[in-house]
């Protein structure tokens, strides 16, 4: 095989050319490996490669030329051609494995523009900016809701943040308040709730502004309001109808024993009809007696008027509290009103109960005060044995969920003695 | 002698039940309440053998779960449940309450002494059934169990969507018993039959639910 110095002027201008670029091509890739700056050793190889294709490339260039050939010279000219072309390839295939495995690389790794691209993948608003409120960065979701909300770029977080708050006026959001939500309601309907929080990273402190989308959540919401409303005016017709279904009841009762009373002295009367007039004894006197007595004191008690069943409520509960040896003392501003209050009866008697059984006592103080529609009751013992934590039995957990059924709630405090706090809504219950 | 707590708030029935008592030299009566929730401490009291529970007493109280309280406590007292209503509940709820018998007032084939003679014998005595009532042209009785769960529902005020969704059956079955129980009754609209089960005492809106598996939601 001819050697390159034997090669025809052409080929050799090819030969060298194809040299140049390969260097190109390694100087290409150092420079990517360099600027990655991940690996310094990474750029020892193509800086290696591409020395040597220089010095090869300039003695070639010598030699052809026919300057002072140097004894490098002479012996790199006199190699065979294709030894210059496999440099080329070799540099080549090195270059173009070298770039495709940067790239890969490079996707691999979390860039500053990949966080940008992921946060503006982000279906909410973001916003990260320093304490004076310059931006540092923003998603394209927060950008766009600020200049929808605003009607101009966000330029300062703070300014945004305040505008967006103070935008009751504004024609294309709405607030909205519900419960514990504040929101605003987009012209496409949407509803988007922000809010804010503080970070502190390596001691410099930055303000996280959120936009979140919360249509369905609030939509639940309100659909769940609905739903209540519609349950609780269940509930007070059921309430009604069985108070109704009860006092039907008992007027039937009543009527029972109005028919029974008429039956009776009916056969009273004929028995002493009997008796008296056509001297038929049925009966004895005694026994005949004893018949009237009976019809007659069943007359009075159903004659009687009965007593209001609110007060007769709590006076029961107070006998039967007696009959354990324990007195109920009501204090307070409204102590006179404590039977219209058929969950304070059950709460009082849940108090009364523990106190008896697990701390010994035999006095219940009722503490009952209303204010602006609330009744506050507070129960005390003077029980001696001392607790300092209760575990709610189903009891007290029945009581809670009546308590806060009707609107109301309560607490139980342990400090030496227990003590049962209740509030309820008057209106509720009377 | 035994000792008798009598708990009901008609004071009709009441008297009644204590006249009952007074007749005989076996039983003396501790104390006569209106309110179930009472009877408990009167048990605290270890001075009662013997309770005439009500259901439906004072402020809505439960007579059927104060017994059962009282009977988690207390199970040496006996405990009778005594009722003028004919909810078709409440047999099955006194004896999974564990109350040993129960007496209807008003149509109870024997009297209460004995009742309550047998009660203190060792006996469970409950009626055989449900007193018959007749509610349009049917008896209570040709009710089938499915039917008589979705009238539950019902009466409780819920829509028969609702009713389908808590028994766990198809919006069809629910129409198709609702119709079956109108041919049996004659009614022509569910609302008037609903109406006269809740005006007869059958079933008694929002007292019970009617699966006891869900037991664990609260409905009152």
């Amino acid at each position: 095989m001819i050697s390159f110095l034997q090669c025809n002027p052409i080929t050799r201008a090819i030969i060298i050319s194809l040299l140049i670029a390969a260097f190109t091509g390694l100087l290409f890739l150092l420079i990517i490996r360099w600027t990655s700056k991940r690996r310094p050793c990474s750029c020892l190889i193509p800086a290696l490669l591409m020395l040597t294709v220089g010095i090869i490339w300039g003695t070639l260039m010598d030699a052809q030329n026919n300057f002072d050939l140097s004894f490098i010279g002479e012996w790199l000219g006199n190699l065979p051609w294709l030894v210059y072309v496999l440099v080329f390839l070799v540099s080549v295939i090195y270059c173009g494995f070298g770039s495709w495995r940067e790239r890969i690389i490079a996707k691999r790794e979390i860039t500053l523009d990949s966080i940008r691209e992921a946060l503006d993948n982000l279906p909410r608003g973001l916003c990260f900016s320093d304490e004076k409120g310059i931006p540092l960065l923003i998603n394209r979701k927060m950008y766009q809701l600020a200049e929808e909300a605003t009607g101009k770029l966000c330029r300062n977080a703070e300014e945004m943040w305040r505008e967006i708050l103070e935008l009751e006026g504004q024609k294309c959001i709405e607030p909205l308040y519900k419960g514990n939500i504040s929101a605003f309601r987009w012209t496409d309907g949407n509803i988007w709730q922000f809010s804010r929080t503080e970070l502190t990273l390596q001691n410099q402190r930055y303000i996280q502004t959120t936009a979140t989308d919360i249509t369905r959540l609030y939509t639940l919401t309100e659909e769940l309001e609905k739903n209540n409303a519609a349950l609780d005016k269940q509930y007070k017709r059921l309430k009604n109808l069985l108070n109704e279904i009860v006092q039907i009841t008992q007027e039937e009762a009543i009527l029972a024993s109005k028919v029974k009373i008429h039956k009776e002295l009916g056969e009273c009367l004929l028995a002493a009809r009997r008796y008296l007039i056509l001297k038929q004894p049925e009966k004895g006197i005694f026994e005949l007696f004893q018949q009237w007595q009976e019809v007659i004191r069943f007359m009075e008690s159903t004659l009687k008027e009965e007593k209001k069943t609110s007060d007769y409520a709590m006076r029961e509960l107070i006998e039967a509290a007696e009959a354990l040896g324990c007195t109920i003392i009501f204090e307070g501003s409204t102590q006179e009103d404590a039977g219209h209050y058929p969950i304070l009866k059950n709460a009082i008697r849940e108090a009364m109960t523990n106190a008896i059984r697990h701390a010994g006592a035999n006095e219940l103080t009722v503490h009952m005060d209303i204010e602006d529609n609330t009744l506050y009751a507070v129960m005390k013992d003077n029980g001696n044995r001392l607790i300092t934590s209760i575990s709610e039995g189903s009891g007290l957990s029945t009581l809670r969920s009546r308590i806060e059924q009707a609107g109301g709630n309560m607490e139980i405090r342990c400090g030496g003695g227990v003590e049962l706090h209740i509030k309820l809504p008057v209106k509720e219950v009377s | 002698m035994t000792r008798v707590l009598i708990v009901d708030d008609q004071r009709t029935a009441r008297e009644v039940m204590e006249i009952a008592v007074k007749q005989s030299k076996k039983y003396s009566i501790v104390k006569t309440i209106m309110d179930a929730g009472n009877a408990y401490l009167y048990c605290m009291n270890g001075r009662v053998d013997l309770i005439l529970m009500d259901v439906y007493t004072l402020d809505g109280e439960n007579g059927i779960e104060a017994a059962a309280k009282i009977k988690r406590d207390f199970p040496h007292i006996k405990i009778i449940i005594v009722t003028s209503m004919p909810e078709e509940s409440f047999i099955r709820k006194a004896q999974e309450a564990g109350c040993e018998s129960f007496w209807y007032k008003d149509v109870g084939e024997e009297d209460l002494l004995t009742v309550m003679d047998r009660t203190m014998a060792g006996e469970s005595v409950y009626p055989d059934e449900v007193p018959v009532i007749k509610i349009g042209l049917a008896k209570s009785t040709e009710f089938t169990k499915r039917e008589l769960d979705v009238l539950r529902e019902l009466v409780n005020g819920r829509s028969q969507k609702d009713t389908a969704d808590i028994l766990g059956i198809k919006y069809d079955s629910v129409r198709t018993h609702l119709k079956s129980i109108l041919v049996k009754t004659g009614y022509d609209t569910p609302s008037r039959f609903i109406a006269e089960v809740s005006h007869k005492n059958y079933m008694i809106p929002g007292f019970y639910k009617s699966s006891p598996e869900d037991e664990d939601t609260e409905e009152e």
